[in-house]
């Protein structure tokens, strides 16, 4: 199989956790968007790791998971705070900041 | 790959004062809840110990310190903006002694946090490598989102810690993701090793989009237009001490690893990155000043103000390329500089709406903290906290680059070098940009000299009182003998080359 | 005590003065605030006098090296103090001056609750101003000019439960901040033509350079030596008509009289206006290189001095009356260092700091009598009441509207004399005749309104009958004659003479030789004129406003026919309203279209509404679908990328 191939589905899964963050207004969905995003630039770096890099891109997707997990944890944290202070998770964000 | 344990000095500084942090989380089962002595000692020794140490790799070993197959390099341009940080950091810790008794916040979560961020900023501005650009960066981040939602129950802070949260893993994504075509095109993560790859003739447009990708996600943290709109509403939310801290430190940390990543990794293509960041600087001067010229809110517009001041401090890379088409790496000692500047006149700014904060009556009997925000809070305290209100503007006067304080130098060090270098267009818009701020800054001391008082129960905080001091102090030394700060501000950018 | 080692103390002193009284000055009793705040601005005035005597054993000037300020491997900028001839007379001026005014303001002001942060402010002034004349480089120098202006901004809106007063200091300011970044940008040029910011660095460099030649490295590459210098000049000249007031930038001065009057005289009159004079005289070396810029200078400043003069005689606000003619005496010093006699001009900076200063603290005084009154028309008839003060003031306008013997003809024929020399010269543009024609009449304007301003305040019936005046405090007194002696007598002594010789070693020397049968000629062109004019004006304005009933007669005039000529005047040509439609209105927009673009539309209904008002075709294609959450800044974040993305991969 051809790089692109992966490149090309890497693409696909990008734009969709774009489309994902931008049309949701669900907290957990938006956290959902992010792992797909987050899941597509690991597909890149394997693949461009497999397909003559070297190893050093597997290492990398390792650690990008690693944090971006750590990194939805603490988001899903903060919004069990969000919920208990306003009983949703919907992050209509322009609300109680707008002035 | 083999390590020595010589290596490890490489850490040093960070590890000292994530060390520190930790201790200070696991202090919080030991010691009763009520007393900060322990907390605070402990951070304060690692601050100091790591400046220390920092000293001593300045002082007495003066080479670079290379390490973990040169992904971290400790060089003077680390240690520069690392004793920045760990300066910002250290008044952060003193002032944030205001925030965490009046609002009830666990002192081992908020100090270790504080010093978890400020070890990976350290690193961050140490690193030579994606990789480990790539985990300090979101170390720090993380810190840092927690930081912005740590008043648990106030929804503003809660709703600025997801805001932040959400932008900001949607930044990095892009920022993996440039990292990774950087890698597809070039097969390595060092930043030396993308070097040579580029030399070699592998420009092709996939590395060209994963050098942009990178910008924006540095971009981001640094909150240039237009990337930058989190910022207001995150600096507004958070606890004004957690505000001061990134405002200034992440900053430095940002620009600091940006600087770094175009110097050794893309110095060739400096015609492109060049051209990118002039737009990026005018459109973020003129924006954060034009936005923080609207605000009625005094923390809202510092928020506004420091976006400009991002602007300020990339007008030095955007000017790296002189019209001659030379290149000339220096300039960016002038943003160093600029960074070093900003840190102490935003610090001492933000400081000081703690300093003025007052206690409002809850709903249930209870009272709330309530941190100078408005300019009404701020009305006539000349008359009643002339020394604090004194180094307000002095700080004001800075930000809004008037003789003889540090703004100024910063300023005028940045210009006056972007127009050697031939850039008279972007140095006339800073000027004017930063003579449009001075209306905005003035406003704020034309309410505090001008007015009659509108709140009557201000309660000052006798630590922040110091950082405050310390603060206008480093203002004014900066401002009157920059000639230290910038001779090292230079040889850190001397050594990258 | 060797004074080239302690000039440090002359702006050093006043500024300890304004620390003490501005953050314990709430705790100390009024007279030792006043003596605090005297004692610093008395002992530099002691060090001025010796270093003014020093320099004649030292005509080199004295220098005191502090420190190095800035020294990096590009960019090198001491901090040094210097005196030298041009400096030591503003130095007198200012601190002499200077001194007197705090003293007054101890009587003027000492009722104020906030008298303290009076004094301390008017310390502070003076520290900066200090520094502004003895920084030896242009970005001391700076530091002085930002500090003189903060200064002036806060004591003009000192009182500040007036809101118009604060208006009026803002303006003050931003009407500055547009000078200021003419005058930087002329400091860059000159910094990138000669590579230092030192007087006596920048004098030799200048010299050095080849006009003919091209510049050959630096944002000006290619352009020729003589067209970068000229720019220079010219910006710094912007620079000069932000501080001193003249057109373009002159609206802010007579708003400024908004502030407590021993401001009005010591800031808007005397001292800090004088900068931009002070500043030309630094720079001579490159003005005499500058013909034509002079000649733009020359312009100028008569254009204004002739603008304000005329706007002066319909104003009846007796401050404002002053201002205008501030503003327009102004433009006599520009024009006189216009000529390249650079004496001519400092001479009146002088003259004009002595019965300027006297006038404003007479006007002072006899706005405290009238219990804050400061319409002239309501005042009349204060001849019998206040003598003391009358014959003071007289004094004052005498040497203002520039009657010999007094100290204001001197300097004002001197410039004159200038002027005409210049015009006379073979080989002169024709526009010289012009410039002397618009100050001579400039001249007879002057001595009219000054006329007026005396007949109506102090002679004629009073507006009320029944008025009971307050009592002027004896120091104001004292100050108001010390300083009308100085007004009257200057010109007699010989100060004009002392000053050419004096100053004569600083200036650099004229293109060509002075041709002395013409200078002579000058001469007495420029006191035959002036004389005459002189006559003509205050015999006019006494012949108007002496009588009640040809008063009557003009007041129905200025309603009547003459409404709409006396109305361009009254309403001070509606420059105030021209800038506030073309300049302030559309910024304002501005700001409010990025706020409402940005903020309201995009954030309320661009995105998050789901409106048709979009940023981008992308939100467009959004807009069916469920939109919201945090769009905004990942919106905006998306964007920037796109574009960033697109720029990179079509810039390969």
């Amino acid at each position: 199989m051809d790089v692109r191939f992966y490149l090309s589905l890497a693409a696909v899964l990008f734009v969709t956790g774009v489309y994902g963050i931008l049309t949701r207004r669900n907290a957990i969905g938006i956290m959902l968007s992010v792992e797909l995003m987050a899941n597509a630039l690991n597909l890149n770096l394997v693949a461009f790791g497999r397909y003559g890099a070297g190893a050093l891109g597997q290492v990398f997707a390792m650690f990008s998971i690693a944090l971006t997990v750590t990194e939805v944890v603490v988001g899903l944290g903060i919004v069990v705070l969000l919920y208990r202070s306003r009983h949703d998770v919907m992050v209509n964000l322009a609300s109680e900041m707008k002035r | 790959m083999t390590f020595t344990i010589y290596e490890l000095a490489a850490m040093q500084p960070a590890l000292l004062v994530m060390i520190a942090g930790l201790l200070a989380v696991g202090l919080d089962t030991f010691v009763p809840s009520k007393t900060r002595i322990a907390h605070a000692m402990l951070c304060g020794g690692g601050v100091i110990a790591a400046m220390a140490a920092l000293g001593s790799q300045l002082y007495y070993q003066r080479t670079a310190i290379h390490a973990f197959g040169n992904m971290l390099v400790l060089d003077d341009m680390a240690c520069f903006l690392s004793l920045a940080i760990l300066a910002a950091t250290g008044l952060v810790l003193i002032s944030s002694d205001a925030d965490t008794t009046r609002r009830n916040i666990g002192f081992g979560e908020y100090y270790g946090l504080i010093m978890i961020a400020a070890s990976a900023m350290m690193m961050l501005v140490a690193s030579n490598d994606f990789m480990t650009i790539f985990v300090n960066l979101e170390v720090l981040s993380l810190a840092l989102y927690v930081l912005t939602g740590i008043t648990r129950k106030n929804p503003r802070s809660n709703e600025a810690s997801v805001k932040y949260l959400v932008s900001g893993a949607f930044a990095t994504c892009f920022f993996l993701m440039g990292v990774a075509f950087l890698y597809g095109a070039t097969g390595t993560f060092a930043l030396s090793g993308i070097r040579e790859a580029l030399a070699l003739g592998l420009d092709s447009s996939m590395a060209r989009v994963g050098l942009g990708m990178v910008m924006v996600g540095f971009a981001f943290k640094i909150g240039a237009v237009p990337f930058h709109m989190w910022v207001p509403d995150v600096y507004e939310g958070a606890p004004t001490s957690t505000t001061a801290f990134m405002s200034v430190t992440v900053k430095a940390a940002g620009v600091g690893a940006l600087i770094r990543v175009l110097l050794i990794a893309a110095p060739m293509r400096s015609d492109l990155w060049a051209d990118l960041l002039w737009w990026m600087a005018v459109a973020t001067m003129v924006v954060g000043n034009l936005m923080a010229l609207q605000q009625t809110s005094v923390k809202r517009m510092l928020a506004f103000s420091s976006v400009a001041h991002t602007g300020y401090a990339l007008v030095a890379l955007a000017t790296m390329r002189s019209t001659d088409e030379t290149f000339v790496p220096e300039a960016a000692a002038s943003a160093l500089f600029y960074l070093l500047t900003y840190t102490f006149m935003t610090l001492g700014a933000f400081s000081f709406l703690i300093y003025m904060g007052h206690e409002l009556p809850g709903k249930d009997g209870t009272s709330e903290w309530q941190d100078a925000e408005t300019l009404s809070d701020l009305a006539g305290m000349a008359d009643r906290r002339p020394w604090a209100a004194a180094m307000m503007g002095l700080f004001l006067l800075s930000l809004g680059g008037i003789p003889p304080t540090a703004g100024f130098l910063g300023k005028f060090y940045l210009f006056a070098g972007a127009i050697e270098r031939g850039h008279v267009t972007i140095a006339v818009i800073g000027v004017m940009a930063s003579l449009v701020s001075l209306y905005y800054y003035l406003r704020v001391i034309v309410w505090m000299y001008m007015k009659e008082p509108m709140i009557a129960d201000e309660k000052p905080h006798p630590s922040v009182a110091v950082v405050i001091a310390l603060a206008g102090l480093a203002t004014l030394l900066i401002g009157v003998m920059p000639g230290a700060f910038i001779a090292a501000a230079e040889h850190s950018i001397a050594v990258l080359r | 005590m060797e004074i080239e080692s302690s000039l440090y103390l002359i702006p050093l002193l006043p500024l300890v003065g304004f620390l003490v009284n501005g953050l314990l000055g709430n705790q100390l009793p009024k007279w030792l605030v006043a003596v605090i705040a005297c004692t610093g601005p008395f002992i530099a005035f002691l060090l001025s006098v010796q270093a003014l005597q020093a320099l004649a054993t030292h005509p080199e000037g004295l220098h005191q090296a502090m420190f190095s300020w800035i020294s990096t491997g590009t960019l090198n900028v001491p901090f040094g103090l210097q005196v030298d001839a041009l400096t030591a007379i503003m130095l007198m001026n200012v601190t002499g001056i200077g001194t007197a005014i705090h003293l007054y303001s101890y009587g003027y002001m000492h009722a104020d609750p906030s008298f303290s942060r009076f004094m301390a402010y008017l310390n502070l002034f003076l520290a900066a101003m200090l520094m502004l004349v003895m920084g030896d480089n242009l970005l001391l120098l700076f530091v002085g000019w930002e500090g003189v202006g903060l200064c002036s901004y806060l004591l003009i809106g000192f009182w500040y439960q007036d809101f118009a007063n604060v208006d009026a200091g803002r303006k003050a300011f931003i009407v500055n901040r547009i000078g200021d970044f003419a005058f930087l940008i002329g400091a860059f040029t000159l910094y990138s033509l000669t590579g230092t910011l030192e007087w006596h660095g920048m004098e030799q460099a200048v010299a050095a350079l080849d006009l003919n030649a091209m510049v050959v490295s630096g944002p000006m590459t290619g352009m020729p030596i003589m067209v970068a210098l000229m720019i220079a000049g010219l910006c710094l000249f912007g620079g000069a008509t932000g501080k001193s007031a003249q057109i373009p930038l002159y609206v802010w001065l007579p708003d400024a009289m908004a502030g407590p009057t021993p401001v009005s005289a010591l800031i808007h009159a005397a001292t800090m206006v004088t900068a931009g004079i002070y500043l030309l005289g630094r720079m001579d070396f490159l003005f005499v290189l500058l013909p034509a810029v002079m000649g733009v200078i020359a312009l100028v400043a008569a254009c204004t001095a002739l603008l304000s003069g005329l706007i002066a005689i319909a104003q009846n606000d007796i401050k404002k009356v002053l201002a205008y003619s501030t503003v327009s005496q102004l433009g006599f010093m520009f024009a006189g260092m216009a000529t390249g006699f650079f004496h001519t001009g400092l001479f009146h900076v002088v003259t004009h700091a002595f019965f300027k200063a006297l006038l404003f603290l007479g006007a002072g005084a006899v706005i405290v009598a009238m219990h804050h009154e400061q319409d002239i028309r309501k005042m009349g008839g204060l001849w019998k009441d206040l003598k003391g003060v009358s014959i003071l003031f007289i004094i004052g306008s005498l040497a203002l509207a520039g009657v010999p013997p007094f100290a204001g003809f001197y300097s004002k024929d001197a410039i004159l004399a200038a002027v005409y020399y210049q015009a006379a010269s073979p080989g002169a543009s024709p526009e010289w005749m012009v410039i002397f024609g618009m100050l001579v009449f400039t001249a007879g304007l002057t001595a009219f309104y000054t006329t007026r301003l005396v007949v109506l305040t102090f002679f004629g019936k009073p507006a009320d009958e029944h008025r009971h005046l307050h009592e002027v405090h004896w120091t104001m007194m004292a100050v108001l004659a010390f300083l009308a002696a100085l007004s009257a007598l200057a010109g007699v002594l010989g100060l004009g003479t002392w000053l050419d010789t004096f100053t004569h070693h600083v200036w650099s020397p004229p293109a060509v030789e002075v041709n002395e049968a013409l200078e002579h000629t000058a001469h007495y062109v420029a006191m035959g004129s002036s004389t005459a004019v002189v006559v003509l004006g205050i015999g006019a304005g006494l012949f108007l406003y002496l009588s009640e009933s040809r008063r009557e007669a003009l007041d129905r005039w200025t309603k009547g026919s003459g409404a709409r000529v006396y109305g361009m005047a009254s309403h001070k040509f509606f420059v105030d309203e021209f800038y506030e439609a073309f300049i302030v209105n559309p910024i304002g927009w501005l700001a409010k279209l990025l706020w409402g673009v940005v903020d309201r539309i995009v954030i309320d209904s661009g995105i998050v509404e789901g409106s048709a008002l979009s940023v981008s075709g992308f939100s467009a294609a959004l807009r069916h679908t469920q939109v919201g959450a945090v769009s905004a800044a990942t919106t905006s974040t998306l964007v920037g990328v796109i574009v960033v993305v697109l720029w990179l991969v079509l810039h390969g």
